[in-house]
Formats: structure tokens, C-alpha cells, sequence
């Protein structure tokens, strides 16, 4: 009877043991593994982040400066050790002809892009670079900023009026668009054509449907200054060479907050185009699922408050709050003109502004 | 039969060496074949591109898809007249300035009794330091027509007017600043060989010292005056930096930028861009044909004469004026500029609108240069640009003398071609060289695409009229009689290049050393192509964070370049051998 | 070591720079090549040393073929063991005059011991001996003329050739070296090939002399039978300055004697270097050395006639008249500074010895020699 207690006894000990051990081993096995949940929000499956740790690492192409994108990601990195992310940085059009070019010597090297241009995403679509993208917040994106199942903005760059504050003083500043059509501006102001990206696209189809085919033609005979990026608008009106700029947020913000420029910034109450950053998936990828679990994040209340600490950029997000010197997303009236608008009208409007300005 | 000679029969001929110099004819292939992939590869695949709808990406060609739209797009742009005029004018003004500032320094290094002549005659070169780039963010600074710092002052003394280098003339001035060194050298160098006697000639024949100089000096001088203007119009026309820098503030749209532009606008136009590229590179290279035609095929290199040194023009009242011109030159070049830079390096705040806010002590410190040094960026623009200044260093001097020997000192056929291919780069903008570098080495299975040695091999390619030129020149001195004596008394090929050679050659193949990594270190076009934020080099990261509006890192890293080239220079100065002529410390 | 050249052709583009050339050298003779600029001498030195290739002929040295286009052989520079100096003397100016002469054994991979010994040997022969550790650079230019014979003869060289080396030194200088060349080629017993364009350097030097003109040899024969039997009018312009005097065969009596009637009508006894019939038009070479000038004798005898002094030079250790002899303009060269001065103008009876008048062979077309 007793060797019969004594081998039950040992037998319960074993299980016990074996309970444990499979407890502590779960548990390890838990603990090794990044929680798909990041500032309460769950991004992931544990399944899709055990396998992006196995991929461990995930190569990003963005069209935001690597300094700002370094910045960013290295949050995503601390939520997510096991995976290290590599950032490849250019400017819009040359990082499109970078991913054809990989493409077509079969060496595509992205997992992420971060785009700048809805038109060029739906060219990459187009070309079959692209697979499907379907995160957990897609809900929180409203409907004119991501295109289901494809892409989902990273970041919206509003479209704004800058004046230089030392420069122009009170009642002068201007508060509007149509401020800007003001003869006392004639050759005083600085911004870019809509053949630059996205976002002077954007203002320009704006101010066209919004004031109508005139309001183009009475800007050109303010002969603005035309330069071929938003930054050296930012840096002509902060030095006083202009005293007011028509420009993309994300240019300014950098020099108004960061390095407090004399620039103060005026959102139009009749209305403020945006751009969005379509952030997708590449086809065919070396590490599928670190690339889905970085997309993710990115679109996640963390990435996004990350972006918009970083850049000072606004999230299409209402949960997240906007840059320190911004105001609030909802306070503004903001307008996208769409895929099928930018498709349809995209040659016809930049050729009328070509003609009216005499530019390329 | 005459006395002493005995006939005797010749033995049978024992086969000692059927040799056709195998060695020789390899050398030469593998040379070509060297220079046509990393030089006409890339100017083919461009020139194919333009013809293309889809730009051949990785050697992929759609046949199918020639077209000649590309060149009516461009040259039946709208724009395209005043594009080609402004690029074309302002090259032309430029070189026109670079000639009078050139001609007239050298003039007053080489001919007169200036004062302080032999400090004009060395820092005359220093703008070639500068680098345009850094030259054009410089005088930015200086002559923005608002906030530039010379018309803060002149606004402040109430000077009229102002400067305003964003325009035409505000080109041309910087344009003509930094390439008149080029023709300083020309010039010099020709004045320094003139025959003394030739003057005199002229002063026996009772002419004025004007006269002479107008009748004899100039037409002797004359060759190598329109060939460095041939070969300044040139670069000028071909340069990226400057009008890059200058140009947007002014509306001034020049060729060399719009290739970089219609790139970068959505969707990129890719194919325009090579056919403007295209007719670019037809512009310069009839220029350097013709070029070529009056230097008659050489070369125009000093050669270092034992020469009588002329008796040097007495100026007289006009000493001080003349001195004042010379030294005034140098101070606009590089003085000023530098200055300004340090300036803005030191301010913590960049928006000043009066004089007061400018000498504002407590808006200076050092904090900028910490904060620069120890970017990320930067150190590895900085480490990169190291990397690739000693990559192509060694493996282009490597090349180099290979085929500057060839060319120069054996009779192998084919060595002609070799000549005229390493002279080709002069003709090809460094956009396109990087564009060309793209496209075609892509797909290679070497995969260089993305690192660093795709930025070496195309400064090689860019390089190499210089390179080949300069090392030329050290070989030329060395009487052919020197090698063959050598192989006379016993020595084989290897033997002849490493004993007698090479020792030699030695002091030219170091300068040219020194030049290529100082060529290098301040390209930028070529790379704008080729670069990744992995292998961004210091010109790229320059340029990057000045369009982003990052004036102060600029400011410092201009600076950190200055620092960085001239410890080289220095350093390869102290260096060099002892020259040959001086006597060696023998053994008893 | 003898050596021989047969038929050797090359060409640069399209012209013939050596056109058959065919000679032989004997062993430890001193050979001299002499010609005018751009008579295809020195190219002919160099295809000897196999600094250029022949587009046909053999070059045999030693009995050993060097070169055969046509067998497809050709050694090359460094393996023919022979010397060579250069016009331009060639001594690296990177080293001492000690490491050029020893490069040669260097490369022959020679002990250091026999090195120092051989080079100093070389050094005593030449007089450099204190000038061993000097750089080259720091020499006079007859010093560095010593180095470069020095380096070529310190491996003991089957053959030494001379690609005009004294051209670029003055006078005095180039005399002086011209004696030691010789005592030193007759000491060492070297074959040696001289190429110059000054005839005095080749007759003083050359045992046999080779004279070349347009690609071609003219002439091979010593010195002495140059100067006495040119064959051709070139021949007796270049060695020494002659009178060349049109005139017509009269006669032709035994052997290779002929009566020539000048352009003034008078009759000269000369010997014909080639075969002439009465009524040929004939080149006559008579040396103005070779003629005496006295004044005026009322009598002339056979071999003597009337002239008129036309011109007069005073030439240091002569003086050189020109006169008019019957129409005919001759030089003649009066030995002597203490020599009866004649006046210009004066009357003067000319006096030729006998055998000096020669016929020679028109220029064109040249012919070989024997």
C-alpha cells in the first residue's frame, strides 16, 4: 500500500512538475515575444509578431528626411526589439523610379513604402509591386484618407499661408486665400507650382474649386516666386527675402517651432487642402510579416503620435492629438480632392497652370 | 671584299620567340575594355534611353517603344529657347569674366612686379577649393537681395542700390570667380614658357610696353587662352551646383537643373531627362572636339623649364591698384566667403534683418558645431565621402597610369581610341554620368548598386581625362631614352616600370592623387543618382540639408571640408620627395 | 662578337626609312655608320638593338639570328646582351652614378662583392672613380657621357653601340672623348657600331666606315678609300668638302684613266671610279687640299694653269681661295699660317697633283655597296 501511495505521490509530483515547467516555458516563450499590444491598442496577433521576429529585420522606403524617420521608427524598435528596421530616404519622384528600378532587375528591396503621392502609389499598384494591407485601425481612418485594402495615410501635410511676423505686423497679416490676391502682395510671395507633388497639387485644385477658374489667373498676375520645393519657401519668408508663402505645413514647421523662425502660420477658415502619405506593402517582400507588424504600428495611436511629435504632421486620426503650435485637427475645414479627381485632372491642371504662370 | 669581315653562314634560326607582344595586346584589351564599360556603357545607355518610352531600367530594353517623343517634348517645350539661351549666355559671360580675371592674374603673378607676387601666384589656385557648391551657398548668404549679410550693411550706411545674386549677372559673377583659376593655369603656365627674347624683340623694334604686350605677348598666349575657355565654357555649362543653389531664387531655370528636376516632379520624366541630357551632352562635346582640334591633340601641361624667367614688367604707379585688384580677387573668392560662413556657423539664430542683430554678441556660439559633428548624417556623409575620396584615390590612379603609359609610351594599336575614350568624361555632366551608372549597372550580378563602389567607379569614369592627363604629364618628362637604356642593359618591362619608372613618375602620380581625392571629395551631381541614405556622402548631405533649410549644419560642414582638404593638400605637399635635381645624401 | 645585317627594311607609315640595308661587322671591329639627318642611320642602330621592329631582313649576332620577321623571330632589347649609348646619355637621374653602372649587373642578379668590383673596375677604366657616390644629376655633361659607356660596357656586352653620343657636347670636349673612345674600344676589343653625321668623327674613329644617304647604303669602305674613291658624287660632298666639276669624257685611255674636257674648254687627266665612254657626261671630285696655289708662274707646266684669285678666307690654320679657272669656280685650301698671301683679284697658277682628279658615279640612282 505505501509503494502504491509513494509511486501515486510521485506520479502527482512529476505532473506537477511538468505543469510548471510548461507554465515557466509558456511563460518564457510569452515573455520573449513583444506584446501585440501597444498604448492599449492592439495592433497585432501574437501569431503575425512571432513571425515578424522571425523576420527580424524589415527594410523601409520613405520619402521623409532619415533623420525624421529614424526618429520615428526607433519607437517602433523599442516596442519591438526583435526586429530591426533599415531606412531608405528620397525624395517622392526618385524613390518611385528607385522601387521601378529594383523591380525590374527582380531585385526589389522594400518591405514598407512610405509614399508621397496617391497617383504614384496607384501606379505601383498598377505594376503589381504591391500586395494588399488590410491593419486593425482601419476604421479610425476616415474614407478620404486611404484607399481599403491598398493604402492608408502615414501622415496628412496641410496646405497653409506662412507670413514672416517681423516682417508684417497686425492688421496687414493676411487671414485668408483671398487675402493672397491682394495688390499690396504683387511680387512678395513665394510658393510652388503643382508639378512639384501631391501637395501643391492639392492647394492648387483648392483654390480653383473652391474660387473658381479666376482665382488662379488673378494669382499669376501677383507673380509669385516659384520654386521647386516647399523648404526654400520656408526659408525665404524666415529670412525675409518674401514676406508670405503659400506652402506645405510639413516644410515650415521645422524652422516655426524648431528653430523659432519669425514665421507664423494661418490656416484659412475657408478651407485647408491636405495631402495624404500612403503608406503600403510591397509584393513579393524578403520579410512579409515585419513589414505587415511596422505598417501596422505606424498607423497605430503610438506610430501616429510619434509622427506627429517628430514631424509636426497631423495624424487623419481624431484620437490623436495635433503638434505643440498647431491647432487641432477638428478645427479645421479641410479638403482632399481624391484619387479619381487627381486622375482625371491632373495633366488638364497642370498645364493650365503652366500657361498662366509661363512656367514648366 | 673589305678587310676584317669574314663571311660566315647565318646558323639555322633556333624559334626564340614568336612572340607578338601577347602581354601588350591583353593590356590594351582589358583596358578598352575597362573604359568602354565604365565610360561609354553608361553615355550609350542614355543616349538609347532617349529614344525610349520606358526608360531602360537594368539594361531592360522595350525595342518596341522607340520613339523621338522624348526629344520633341523637350526641344519643343515652350520654355525650351529661353532654357538654352540662359544656360548658353551665362556660360558665355562666365567664361568671358573667368578670362579677365585669369589672364589678367596671371599676367600680374607671372610678368610684373606686383607686390606680394609670389603669395598671388600660390593662392591664385585657392578658389578651386572652395568648390562651387560651397561658393554658391556662400554668396547666398552674402547677396540675397533682402536678408543677404553685404546688403544688411550697405542698407544700414545707406549705400544705393543692392546686390542681388539671384539674378543673371549674380550668376555669372560667382560662375566667373570660381572657374578663373582654371584659366589662370592655362595662362600662367603658357606665360611662364614664353621666350623672353620675343619681348625684347618687340622693345628693340621700339614698341610700348602696352604695345608688346597687345602684339606679342597676347597672340603667343593665345592658344592656350582659347582652349581654357573652350574647356571653362565647358564645365560651366555642364555644372549643377550653382545655378542648383542660385538659380530658384530668381526664377532662372538653367539645362543642367532641369535634367535633375524633371526627375523629381510626378511622375518622373525620366525619359525627357536623358533627352535633355542628350542635348546637353551634344553641346559639350563639340565644344571638346573642337577643343581638341586647337590644341593640335596635346595636351596642355607646364612643363617644368629651366627656362630663363623673364624680367618682370615694371608697373610702376600703378603698382598698388594692381595689388589691390589681385589680392581683392581672392578676398571675394574666398575670404568673404569663408568669413560668412563662420559666421553663420557661430550664430545660434539665422534670422538677423539690421546690423545690430548681426554684431549681437549674445547670438553667438559654438553649440552649432557640437550639434553638427555629431549628427549621424553627417559622420557618415563624412566617413563616406573619406571612403570613396581613397577609393577612387587609389583604383584611379591604378588605372590611370596604366593607361596614360599605354597611350604614351608603346606603340600598341588601339591605343588612340583608348586616348579619345578617356577624354570623353570632360563632355559628360555628371547627372548624366550618375544616370547613365544607374541604369546600366543595376542588374549586375556584382551587385555594387546601393553601396559605395558605385559612387568610386563612377568618379573613375568621371575622372578620367584628368587623372590620365596628369599622370601623362609626369611621363612625358621622362626621356624614352631613360626606359629603353633600361631595357638595353638587361631590364624587362616590370623591371623598367619599377626601378626607373615609376621612382620617376613618382612626384606627378602623387599630385595627381592629391587631385583626385580633392576632386572627389566636392563632387556632387554625379552621386545624386547613386546615393542611398546608407551612402550618402558629405557633397549630397550639403546639398540635402540646405534645400530642407538646415543653414547652420551647412554653414559647419562647408567649413569641416575646407578643414579636411587643405590638411590633405598640406600634408601631400610635405610629403613629396625631394625634387630630382637636388643632390642625394650619398655614402662616402 | 661579329654581326651582320641583311637586307633590312623598315618602314614609318608610308615611308621607307631603310630601304635594304645590308653590312656586316666584324669582330672587335669599330664600325661607323655615317650620314645626314634623317638617312635612316639611327634607325638602323636601333632595329641592331632591338628598340624597333623590321618590316624584313635578318640581324645576326654573334651567329645568332636576333631578328627574322619573315621566321617570326625577334629577340627583344633585354635578352640581345648588348650595350648601347645614347645621345641624350640616358643616366637616371634618380640615382648615383655608382647605382647606374651597377644596375645592369642588378638585374643580372650578380653578388654585391662582384657588383663593387666590376663597377669600380669600369669606373677606373672611364676616370670616374671619385664620382662613384654623386648623384647623376650633379655631373658635367662629358661626365655623364662617362657613366652611360661605363653602364654599357660593365656586363661585358657581345656588341656597343653609339647612337650619336658626342653631338651634344662643344668642341674641345668632343675631340678629347673622341680619342678616348677609340684607345678604350682598341683596350677592350669591343665590337662596336658608331653613328654620327660629322665625317670627322668617322674617320677619325671608324675602321670601317658606312655611308648612308635616303634609307640606303652608299658605300662601305675604310676611311682613307672614302676620301680617295668616293663612287658617287654624295660620297665625295660628305666626306670632306670637295669641287665638283661638270665636264665631258675626251678620252678614255687604258685601264680607268680618262681625259675630261671642263666647262672651260681646258683638259684634266682623272681616274674613273666607274666605267665612262668618250662623249659621257662625267662629275669630276678633285679635294682642295689636293691642289697647290702659287702666284702667278709665266710658264704653266702640264699639270698646272692660270687662274684668277676670286675670293679669299682666312681659315686659322689655312686659307681657303676660291678662283676662276677658265671659267670654272674651284676651292683650294693652302696649308699654313706663314703661306704666300695672294691677293683677290691676283693671278695665280694652280697646280693639281697627279691621281687627284676622280670621276665619280652620278647620285641617282644609288647604288649599293659591294
Amino acid at each position: 500500500m505505501s509503494s502504491q501511495i509513494r509511486s501515486r505521490g510521485n506520479r502527482l509530483a512529476a505532473l506537477f512538475m511538468l505543469a510548471m515547467w510548461s507554465l515557466c516555458g509558456g511563460l518564457a516563450g510569452a515573455q520573449s515575444l513583444p506584446s501585440g499590444t501597444v498604448g492599449g491598442e492592439k495592433i497585432a496577433t501574437p501569431e503575425l509578431v512571432k513571425a515578424a521576429c522571425a523576420d527580424g529585420q524589415v527594410q523601409l522606403y520613405t520619402i521623409q528626411g532619415s533623420e525624421d524617420e529614424r526618429a520615428i521608427v526607433n519607437s517602433f524598435e523599442s516596442s519591438f526589439p526583435c526586429i530591426k528596421v533599415s531606412v531608405i530616404s528620397a525624395v517622392g519622384p526618385r524613390l518611385y523610379e528607385r522601387i521601378l528600378g529594383e523591380s525590374q532587375a527582380g531585385k526589389t528591396q522594400a518591405d514598407v513604402i512610405i509614399m508621397s503621392d496617391e497617383s504614384l502609389v496607384k501606379s505601383l499598384i498598377d505594376k503589381k509591386i504591391l500586395r494588399h494591407f488590410n491593419p486593425p485601425e482601419t476604421l479610425k481612418y476616415p474614407e478620404a484618407t486611404k484607399l481599403p485594402g491598398w493604402w492608408y495615410t502615414a501622415a496628412l501635410s496641410m496646405m497653409y499661408i506662412i507670413y514672416n511676423d517681423q516682417a508684417v505686423t497686425g492688421s496687414d497679416a493676411p487671414s485668408g486665400w483671398l487675402d493672397m490676391l491682394d495688390p499690396k502682395w504683387k511680387g512678395k510671395i513665394a510658393t510652388a507650382p503643382p508639378t512639384i507633388g501631391g501637395t501643391a497639387w492639392s492647394l492648387m485644385a483648392f483654390l480653383k474649386m473652391k474660387y473658381g477658374d479666376s482665382y488662379l489667373k488673378r494669382l499669376a498676375a501677383q507673380q509669385p516666386k516659384l520654386y521647386t520645393a516647399y523648404q526654400p519657401v520656408a526659408q525665404e519668408v524666415a529670412r525675409g527675402e518674401f514676406p508670405v508663402g503659400m506652402i506645405g505645413g510639413l516644410a515650415e514647421y521645422p524652422l516655426r517651432v524648431g528653430q523659432g523662425a519669425p514665421i507664423h502660420a494661418v490656416f484659412p477658415k475657408d478651407g485647408v487642402p491636405y495631402t495624404v502619405y500612403p503608406i503600403v506593402l510591397t509584393a513579393g517582400s524578403a520579410h512579409p510579416h515585419a513589414a505587415e507588424l511596422l505598417a501596422n504600428w505606424y498607423l497605430s495611436k503610438a506610430g501616429q503620435s510619434r509622427e506627429v511629435e517628430v514631424r509636426g504632421a497631423y495624424s487623419a486620426r481624431y484620437d490623436v492629438p495635433s503638434a505643440k503650435g498647431n491647432p487641432p485637427l477638428a478645427s479645421l475645414h479641410i479638403w482632399y480632392p481624391g484619387g479619381k479627381m487627381m486622375a482625371e485632372q491632373h495633366d488638364a491642371l497642370i498645364n493650365e497652370f503652366a500657361t498662366l504662370f509661363g512656367t514648366k | 671584299m673589305p678587310p676584317g669581315s669574314s663571311r660566315r653562314t647565318i646558323r639555322k634560326p633556333k624559334r626564340h620567340n614568336v612572340r607578338r607582344s601577347l602581354p601588350g595586346r591583353l593590356t590594351i584589351g582589358a583596358l578598352l575594355a575597362i573604359a568602354a564599360v565604365l565610360i561609354v556603357l553608361p553615355v550609350g545607355i542614355l543616349l538609347l534611353g532617349s529614344f525610349l518610352i520606358e526608360p531602360p531600367r537594368a539594361l531592360h530594353v522595350d525595342w518596341s517603344g522607340l520613339t523621338l517623343r522624348n526629344y520633341a517634348e523637350v526641344l519643343f517645350d515652350r520654355t525650351f529657347p529661353a532654357l538654352l539661351g540662359l544656360s548658353l549666355g551665362a556660360a558665355c559671360v562666365g567664361t568671358a569674366g573667368a578670362l579677365v580675371i585669369g589672364t589678367g592674374l596671371a599676367w600680374l603673378a607671372v610678368r610684373s612686379d606686383v607686390p606680394g607676387r609670389r603669395i598671388l601666384e600660390a593662392s591664385a589656385v585657392t578658389p578651386l577649393f572652395v568648390s562651387p557648391l560651397i561658393g554658391a551657398f556662400a554668396w547666398e548668404i552674402l547677396g540675397s537681395p533682402q536678408s543677404g549679410i553685404l546688403n544688411i550693411m550697405a542698407r544700414e550706411i545707406h549705400l544705393p542700390g543692392s546686390i542681388n545674386v539671384y539674378t543673371f549677372g549674380g550668376i555669372c559673377f560667382v560662375f566667373a570667380i570660381y572657374y578663373a583659376p582654371y584659366v589662370f593655369l592655362f595662362s600662367a603656365a603658357s606665360l611662364r614658357n614664353m621666350d623672353p627674347v620675343l619681348e625684347e624683340a618687340a622693345a628693340m623694334c621700339g614698341a610700348s610696353r602696352l604695345r608688346s604686350v597687345l602684339d606679342v605677348t597676347l597672340p603667343l598666349i593665345a592658344p592656350a587662352l582659347v582652349s581654357s575657355a573652350l574647356l571653362v565654357f565647358v564645365l560651366l555649362i555642364e555644372l549643377f551646383s550653382i545655378p542648383a543653389v542660385l538659380g530658384p531664387g530668381g526664377n532662372l531655370n538653367f539645362l543642367s537643373v532641369e535634367i535633375w528636376n524633371l526627375i523629381g516632379v510626378t511622375p518622373p520624366k525620366v525619359n525627357e531627362a536623358s533627352a535633355l541630357g542628350v542635348v546637353l551632352l551634344v553641346i559639350t562635346a563639340t565644344l571638346v572636339l573642337v577643343q581638341r582640334r586647337v590644341l593640335g591633340g596635346r595636351s596642355f601641361v607646364t612643363v617644368a623649364g629651366k627656362g630663363l624667367r623673364p624680367t618682370p614688367v615694371k608697373l610702376g604707379g600703378a603698382r598698388l591698384p594692381c595689388a589691390l585688384a589681385g589680392f581683392g580677387y581672392i578676398a571675394v573668392a574666398v575670404v568673404l566667403p569663408y568669413a560668412a560662413l563662420v559666421f553663420i556657423a557661430l550664430r545660434k539664430s539665422l534670422y538677423f534683418s539690421n546690423v545690430a542683430a548681426i554684431v549681437d554678441s549674445r547670438q553667438f556660439g559654438v553649440g552649432q558645431f557640437a550639434q553638427t559633428l555629431s549628427d549621424p548624417v553627417v559622420q557618415t556623409a563624412l566617413r563616406n565621402s573619406m571612403l570613396v575620396g581613397a577609393g577612387t584615390m587609389i583604383f584611379g590612379c591604378l588605372l590611370y597610369f596604366a593607361m596614360a603609359y599605354v597611350i604614351q609610351r608603346t606603340k600598341l594599336p588601339g591605343r588612340t581610341l583608348l586616348d579619345a575614350i578617356t577624354t570623353l568624361p570632360i563632355a559628360i555632366p555628371g547627372l548624366i554620368i550618375g544616370l547613365g551608372f544607374l541604369w546600366a549597372w543595376i542588374s549586375l550580378p556584382i551587385g555594387i548598386y546601393g553601396t559605395l563602389w558605385i559612387i568610386i567607379l563612377a568618379y573613375v569614369a568621371q575622372f578620367s581625362p584628368q587623372g590620365v592627363r596628369a599622370i601623362g604629364a609626369s611621363l612625358i618628362q621622362i626621356h624614352p631614352e631613360l626606359e629603353e637604356s633600361s631595357r638595353v642593359s638587361g631590364a624587362t618591362m616590370t623591371a623598367t616600370l619599377r626601378y626607373i619608372v615609376m621612382p620617376l613618375a613618382w612626384p606627378g602620380i602623387f599630385s595627381a592623387l592629391v587631385l583626385l581625392f580633392v576632386l572627389s571629395f566636392r563632387e556632387l551631381a554625379t552621386a545624386l543618382f547613386l546615393y542611398t541614405s546608407n551612402t550618402i556622402i558629405f557633397s549630397v548631405a550639403m546639398f540635402d540639408l540646405w534645400s530642407r533649410g538646415s543653414t547652420s549644419t551647412v554653414a559647419v560642414m562647408a567649413l569641416v571640408q575646407a578643414a579636411i582638404l587643405l590638411v590633405f593638400v598640406a600634408a601631400g605637399q610635405a610629403a613629396r620627395r625631394p625634387p630630382i635635381d637636388q643632390p642625394v645624401k650619398g655614402m662616402p | 662578337m661579329h654581326a651582320q645585317l641583311l637586307h633590312l627594311q623598315k618602314r614609318y607609315g608610308a615611308k621607307l626609312v631603310v630601304d635594304d640595308v645590308t653590312f656586316e661587322v666584324a669582330d672587335g671591329e669599330f664600325l661607323v655608320i655615317l650620314g645626314p639627318s634623317g638617312c635612316g642611320k639611327t634607325t638602323t642602330l636601333r632595329l641592331l638593338a632591338g628598340l624597333e621592329t623590321p618590316d624584313a631582313g635578318t640581324i645576326a649576332i654573334g651567329g645568332r639570328v636576333m631578328s627574322d620577321p619573315a621566321g617570326g623571330i625577334f629577340v627583344p632589347s633585354n635578352e640581345r646582351s648588348i650595350g648601347m649609348v645614347f645621345q641624350s646619355y640616358a643616366i637616371w637621374p634618380h640615382l648615383t652614378v655608382f647605382q647606374n653602372v651597377a644596375y645592369p649587373l642588378k638585374l643580372r642578379h650578380e653578388r654585391r662583392e662582384t657588383i663593387a668590383r666590376r663597377v669600380g673596375d669600369v669606373l677606373e677604366l672611364v676616370g670616374l672613380t671619385q664620382d662613384a657616390h654623386r648623384s647623376a644629376t650633379a655631373l658635367s655633361g662629358g661626365q655623364m657621357q662617362r657613366v652611360a659607356l661605363a653602364r654599357a660596357i660593365v656586363y661585358n656586352p657581345t656588341l656597343l653601340l653609339f647612337d650619336e653620343p658626342l653631338s651634344n657636347l662643344d668642341l674641345k670636349l668632343r675631340e678629347r672623348l673622341r680619342v678616348e673612345l677609340k684607345q678604350l674600344q682598341v683596350r677592350t676589343g669591343l665590337t662596336s657600331v658608331y653613328v654620327t653625321h660629322d665625317q670627322t668623327e668617322a674617320v677619325e674613329l671608324g675602321d670601317r666606315v658606312v655611308v648612308m644617304n635616303k634609307g640606303r647604303v652608299i658605300q662601305i669602305a675604310t676611311p682613307s678609300e672614302l676620301y680617295r674613291r668616293p663612287k658617287t658624287r654624295f660620297v665625295a660632298e660628305f666626306i670632306g668638302t670637295a669641287n665638283i666639276l661638270r665636264g665631258t669624257v675626251d678620252t678614255v685611255s687604258g685601264g680607268d684613266v680618262a681625259m675630261v674636257r671642263l666647262a672651260g674648254g681646258h683638259m684634266l687627266s682623272a681616274h674613273a671610279a666607274v666605267t665612262v665612254r668618250a662623249g659621257d657626261a662625267a662629275d669630276v671630285v678633285i679635294h682642295p687640299e689636293d691642289c697647290l696655289l702659287v702666284p702667278q708662274v709665266a710658264e704653266p707646266a702640264a699639270n698646272q694653269w692660270s687662274t684668277r684669285v676670286t675670293a679669299r678666307r682666312f681659315q686659322g690654320t689655312s686659307t681657303r681661295y676660291t678662283v676662276d679657272w677658265n671659267g670654272s669656280e674651284l676651292d683650294v685650301v693652302v696649308l699654313g699660317t706663314a703661306a704666300a698671301q695672294l691677293e683677290v683679284g691676283a693671278g695665280a697658277t694652280l697646280s693639281i697633283a697627279p691621281d687627284a682628279a676622280r670621276i665619280v658615279a652620278p647620285d641617282d640612282p644609288e647604288t649599293e655597296a659591294a
